[in-house]
């Protein structure tokens, strides 16, 4: 009955080692990322995050949201230039289709930060949370540097 | 004689391609040309010391004027940024400019808030609000479009749409050229530079 009782226990602990090292492999080979940045700030004032995204499962994908203890909100937002104005909308999730890449660029798509809790000064870091439909849950290295 | 004549034909001919090679083709302006001439529309404000702001106080150097608000993440600070960048490219040169931002969010942007956010950029960069009285003429008169979106719901507030062109005015006061978001600052900057060097 121990002899048993451990066996199953043994194998459970590799199915639960599995899962683990799935789920990380899913989340970070199914979207990549690069060129990861983030504009210079003040405390209270807002700031965006740009990057290079691609899909690259098998299916298509959407960011629905994002976080960061950086700021008091962060939201998806998108700009662009209609007629010479330039608009600014918050998005309620970015497709991503399979194997494209959406770029988050001034003037178009971006993470927005707002009421920063502090400084943003170049070269400082911090993390952003990226929440996918599939891909779940990413965390983002950001770099704080001028254009 | 004949021969003589081509002669001196080939001879003026090289003479013109040699010149031309010296003195290069005309310069093409990168921004849009305002022509005529057109004086700027005056601008009087009151700035972050109390001090009076007067367009005209300007004369001598090359302004460059943009219309934003401190609240916006995206286009306001690429443009602020690329202002600084063309400043880099003029070199000794930059302390012949003198950069202006006006905000289009006076409810929010005080004096003391959008001069914060310009000098961010850069400490001699000037930042200015004031009155809806004294803004609203100014902003008719550049033709800037600003709109106050109160239909997207976000924790920014409200947002304010906007158009984004970059205004330069030259050492003798006219609005002489705009640039479209986006412009790379070096194309600005050899504009700037071919308006000191004429």
């Amino acid at each position: 009955m121990r002899r048993w009782f451990l066996k199953k226990l043994h194998l459970f602990g590799w199915m639960v080692l599995l899962t683990i090292v799935l789920t990380a492999c899913q989340s970070s080979d199914s979207v990549q990322f690069t060129d990861v940045w983030a504009r210079p700030g003040w405390k209270e004032g807002n700031s965006a995050v740009f990057f290079m995204v691609q899909n690259g499962a098998d299916q298509d994908d959407k960011l629905l949201a994002a976080a960061s203890d950086i700021a008091n909100a962060v939201e998806l937002h998108e700009s662009s230039m209609v007629d010479g104005v330039m608009k600014m909308e918050k998005q309620e999730f970015v497709p991503l289709p399979v194997g494209e890449e959406v770029l988050f660029k001034p003037g178009g798509l971006h993470i927005m930060l707002i009421g920063l809790k502090d400084d943003l000064i170049v070269l400082d870091k911090f993390s952003v949370i990226l929440t996918f439909e599939n891909a779940g849950e990413v965390t983002l290295d950001v770099v704080v540097k001028e254009p | 004689m004949p021969n003589k004549s081509i002669w001196i034909g080939l001879g003026v001919l090289a003479f013109l391609v040699l010149l031309l090679v010296t003195i290069g083709p005309p310069y093409q302006l990168r921004g849009s040309l305002i022509e005529p001439l057109y004086p700027a529309p005056p601008i009087e404000l009151t700035d972050s010391q109390d001090q009076a702001f007067s367009l005209n106080n300007y004369r001598g150097k090359i302004v460059l004027m943009f219309f934003g608000y401190a609240g916006c993440p995206d286009v306001c600070p690429t443009t602020m940024a690329d202002l600084k960048q063309t400043r880099t490219y003029l070199d000794e040169d930059a302390d012949e400019t003198q950069v202006v931002f006006i905000t289009l969010d006076p409810d929010r942007d005080t004096p003391e808030k959008i001069q914060k956010y310009t000098s961010l950029f850069e400490p001699t960069f000037l930042g200015l609000s004031g009155s809806m009285d004294e803004l609203e003429p100014i902003w008719a008169s550049y033709g800037v479009f600003r709109e106050i979106d109160t239909e997207t719901v976000t924790a920014a507030g409200y947002l304010v749409s906007h158009s984004a062109r970059i205004y330069l005015i030259d050492q003798e006061g006219n609005l002489r050229l705009t640039y479209n978001f986006g412009t790379p600052p070096e194309d600005i900057a050899k504009d700037i530079q071919h308006l000191l060097d004429s």
